[in-house]
């Protein structure tokens, strides 16, 4: 195939029309649709919520806020993150402390070292330890200096900090992408 | 006329606001504590709570002998730790075990802790072996043993 368009159905305006649709539905998803309210606000119409590129953008910005939250705790990018190389599971949704010894076969893979569903691999090193900071229950056995240099984290954090980024960039996406509905049903 | 409260105002204040402020059961504790101490020393142990701008807890039911419910004290400025404050409980800086005592009360027996380091108060442990570290009802404090020398 030749990549050239003779007659000039595809000009290069269309191209940068496609690409700010594209990359609209991209903001607008990740945005909770703030962007797409700006532009409203602001009278700025060149955007064309209902082309085939805003909805591809909308899927890429599924895409992008899913993968950070999967890749984001994942083991590799915690040890990549550790001047150490080493990482440590934390279990955010659900503490460790409360399923341990349970026999209920659900709660024991709820339980499990890697289970994204309820937590997330944090970086871990002498200087700089997250799980440390953020969970009052992994202060232990941290000696006292390293302890009294990093205080836990606020409590409105620590509650944060407890959403697992797999189900949390789930519940971002979904709730984005439904305050991001436009309305071109009515349009068409 | 009523009599006014003799606590200075940062801690009044620190009262009101419900930040860094110790709960009945820590108060009682350190004034155990306090009563043992040499004056010197427990001046610089009020002058130290006084300091402290954090004061975080953990009271969770321990599931591995490990585990122990705590209080830590902080003391911050400008977002960064300040690890010496200006008078010490003790003038060795290492990690230290200053004093322990028992609380009886109706639900068992707590071991209680108080570390310090650099000179400071560092954190209340509590110990129990049914994970319980605030008393129930009704509690007595053991008078208080200082486990270092602090002349």
């Amino acid at each position: 195939m030749m990549y050239f368009d003779p007659y000039g159905l595809y000009s290069s305006s269309d191209f940068i029309n496609d690409a700010a649709d594209f990359s609209a539905g991209f903001g607008d998803l990740i945005s909770f649709g703030v962007t797409r309210r700006i532009r409203d606000y602001h009278g700025i119409g060149a955007v064309d919520p209902c082309s085939a590129f805003y909805s591809a953008g909308e899927y890429a910005g599924m895409a992008h806020g899913l993968a950070t939250g999967i890749v984001g705790g994942s083991k590799a990018v915690a040890r990549a993150a550790s001047p150490t190389n080493w990482s440590n599971f934390s279990h955010s949704l659900v503490r460790h402390n409360t399923m341990s010894g349970s026999r209920n076969p659900v709660i024991r893979w709820l339980d499990r070292v890697g289970n994204r569903l309820n937590g997330d691999y944090l970086p871990v090193s002498r200087q700089f330890d997250l799980h440390g900071r953020i969970d009052p229950g992994a202060r232990f056995g941290l000696d006292a200096d390293w302890l009294l240099r990093n205080p836990l984290v606020n409590p409105i954090r620590q509650a944060a900090n407890r959403i697992p980024y797999v189900p949390g960039a789930a519940a971002y996406v979904t709730g984005s992408n439904a305050l991001n509905s436009s309305d071109c049903e009515c349009q068409k | 006329m009523t009599k006014r409260s003799k606590a200075p105002i940062g801690n009044r204040i620190k009262e009101i606001i419900g930040i860094a402020s110790c709960t009945e059961f820590e108060k009682r504790l350190l004034a155990e504590l306090k009563k043992v101490l040499p004056v010197n020393r427990a001046e610089a142990l009020d002058y130290q709570l006084r300091k402290f701008n954090k004061i975080s807890r953990y009271l969770k039911p321990a599931t591995k002998l490990s585990e122990y419910g705590y209080t830590e004290f902080h003391c911050s400025s400008h977002g960064k730790p300040v690890l010496r404050l200006e008078k010490k409980i003790s003038d060795d800086e290492s990690e230290v075990m200053l004093a322990k005592t028992n609380v009886l009360h109706a639900g068992g027996e707590i071991e209680v802790e108080f570390w310090i380091v650099y000179g400071r108060l560092f954190s209340i442990r509590f110990k129990s072996e049914n994970g319980q570290y605030y008393p129930e009802g009704e509690y007595s404090i053991q008078p208080v043993a200082v486990l270092i020398d602090l002349e």
